[in-house]
């Protein structure tokens, strides 16, 4: 561009500004205002502008495009708008060019840096947004959607368009997690941040069950204006879930129906050995005695089992109940309910102070009974000498049972808790195993840990955790 | 010797030979004067209630097709026999559990049933009397 020739001269003060004052409003307004007027070579061919209020050179743009621009507006009498960057000044600037008369037109300058920096940052965080594998989704106030990406898409089947319309009940189908919807609202209306177990609807009608994070958006006065929530679809894992739940029950039921319908023909079995017993007992030998004297131990035996059973499936389908149970008086029952085998055992049983636990009492009862009748049950050549102690550690109790009986050998410690898992032959130490695979599931179903230490000859000391009453 | 006229009539529900013949040596010491009426199963069971009108029902809990808890269910939703006294008998040994499934049931007994059991029961319930004497 030609700066050539004859500058026409212009006023240095125009509308009472100097150029001086020119430029600092500009600096301080981010914004310049000049009125031009177009200039013409020979052939009447626009060749330049100038400004007629402040210097040219107050004017950030002065080149061939502005020009171009500036005589279309003269020509055409139409105003336009256009933006550039500015390399010199590293900013950019919004220029708007309106027609005035004849060759003279008006151009206002707007720092628009600020704007286009901001709007940079949202194309970068909406390509962001749109390659995380969650759905992320905003709302106004009124949970109307607002930002929709493209996981959100994916997930629900709205594209964006479809979503910015949609009201919300139309994607929320229920809050399955406590709180409910209103109390969430409640939530997020006082600036709390929630995490959700959200059912949502895609768009075919399926439930698509999400977790979701959702930030509230307050203005300064402390309104709800907005939501931003990142959903996750965990419908896999809660299908996986479900089935593993049904599974459990199923395997549940299976325990309780078999355990009930063995108990049919095993009584059938007994009676009619009994029968037999009572009508052609005295005709019997003594081989014909011993045989039937194993049939009439074999369906005591299972007799014992298919209650053991029983009583281990029932563990898990009594609802869980969280009680205050003072386990100085359970423990006090559980050694008078013994008393006939400490007192054949000639054991010493040492109960220490015990806190209260949250728990089920019966459960409770059921679980020191094992423990304790194990610690008798199991003893050495020398008197039998139980202690049962407790401490608390943060939030749990560590409960131990302790003895000085036979100990347990290392090698078959990983069968201890398992159903129906002996270490002994019957005619040693009697039982079916049941007792320590029960005490394992009670003390887990409260989620504590049970496990053991013990020397051979020695003794064993039975540790479980418990957790800490509820006004603890 | 002669039924007294007060002695019931007693409906057993039941599908195991074994299970009849057990009862029947159970009570075989005793001379009863009760008259016995025998079911196989839910069919056999209301017909029998329909016709013959029996003072008492012990009903087996396992029987093919419907089961004891839901025959019973059926007796207390007719309203022509929904006044039969029903002793629900289980092979079963969770009197709870049984209890729980068969809330409408007059008595309960689990199997083996001895005689000196079902008059326990019987005698619990109003306005029933068991003839019995020991032979």
């Amino acid at each position: 561009m030609s700066r050539e020739g004859d500058k026409p001269p212009h006023p240095t003060n125009v509308g009472g500004l100097t150029e001086d004052q020119h430029r600092k409003m500009f600096k301080a307004m981010g914004e310049c205002f000049a009125v031009c007027e177009l200039v013409r070579d020979d052939q009447g061919k626009a060749v330049d502008f100038l400004s007629t209020g402040v210097d040219t050179d107050v004017i950030p743009i002065h080149d061939e495009r502005m020009l171009e621009a500036c005589t279309r507006v003269v020509e055409r009498g139409e105003p336009t708008r256009l933006e550039q960057y500015i390399e010199s000044h590293g900013r950019w600037l919004c220029i708007k060019i309106y027609h005035v008369g004849a060759d003279h037109f008006t151009l206002i300058f707007n720092d628009i840096t600020e704007r286009k920096r901001k709007n940079d940052e949202l194309v970068f965080q909406a390509k962001l947004l749109d390659n995380v594998h969650d759905a992320i989704v905003a709302t106004d106030g009124d949970l109307n959607v607002t930002y929709w990406n493209k996981a959100a898409e994916a997930m629900l089947g709205w594209t964006e368009a479809e979503a910015l319309g949609l009201p919300p009940q139309e994607i929320l189908k229920r809050v399955v997690s406590k709180p409910s919807l209103e109390e969430a609202l409640n939530k997020l209306r006082k600036g709390k941040d929630l995490d959700l177990e959200i059912a949502l609807k895609h768009r075919s009608g399926h439930t698509v069950f999400s977790h979701t994070r959702t930030t509230a958006l307050l203005d300064p006065d402390g309104d709800l204006i907005g939501t931003v929530s990142a959903i996750r679809d965990v419908t896999e894992y809660k299908n996986v879930e479900e089935a593993l739940r049904r599974s459990n029950a199923e395997l549940q039921q299976f325990a309780y129906v078999a355990s009930h319908d063995l108990q049919e023909p095993l009584r059938m079995v007994t009676s009619y050995i009994g029968l037999l017993n009572k009508k052609f007992g005295d005709e019997l030998n003594p081989q014909a005695k011993e045989y039937m004297s194993f049939a009439v131990e074999g369906s005591v035996r299972m007799k014992v089992l298919i209650n053991d059973l029983l009583t281990y499936s029932r563990i898990d389908s009594r609802p869980i109940v969280r009680e205050n149970i003072d386990m100085n008086a359970v423990a006090r029952t559980v050694t008078e309910d013994l008393h006939i085998a400490i007192r054949d055992s000639r054991a010493e049983v040492i109960v220490n102070s015990l806190p209260t636990v949250c728990a089920d009492g019966t459960q409770m009862k059921q679980l020191l009974t094992n423990l304790i009748s194990n610690a008798v049950k199991f003893h050495a050549d020398r008197s039998p000498r139980v202690e049962v102690s407790a401490i608390i550690c943060d939030n749990d109790i560590v409960f131990t049972v302790q003895d000085n009986g036979i100990g347990i050998d290392p090698r078959f410690e990983d069968k201890l808790f398992k159903m129906f898992s002996r270490l002994h032959t019957r005619d040693e130490y009697p039982g079916t195993g049941i007792g320590l695979a029960i005490s394992k599931k009670i003390v887990e179903r409260y989620g504590g840990r049970i496990w053991f230490e013990s020397e051979l000859g020695k003794g064993t000391t039975i540790f479980f955790t418990l957790p800490a009453h509820s006004n603890a | 010797v002669q039924r007294p006229p007060t002695a019931a009539k007693i409906l057993i529900v039941e599908d195991n030979e074994a299970d009849i013949r057990l009862f029947k040596i159970n009570i075989s010491d005793y001379r009863i004067f009760n008259e016995f009426l025998w079911a196989r199963d839910g069919d056999e069971a209301l017909h029998l209630i329909r016709e013959d009108h029996p003072d008492l029902v012990l009903l087996d809990t396992g029987l093919p097709g419907r089961d004891g808890f839901e025959i019973l269910e059926e007796i207390r939703g007719d309203e022509g026999l929904k006044s039969a006294k029903v002793i629900i008998v289980s092979g079963i040994d969770d009197i709870d559990y049984v209890r729980s499934r068969a809330p409408n049931a007059d008595g309960f007994l689990v199997k083996p049933v001895t005689l000196a059991d079902l008059a326990d029961t019987a005698s619990k319930i109003e306005g029933f009397s068991l003839g019995v004497v020991r032979s």
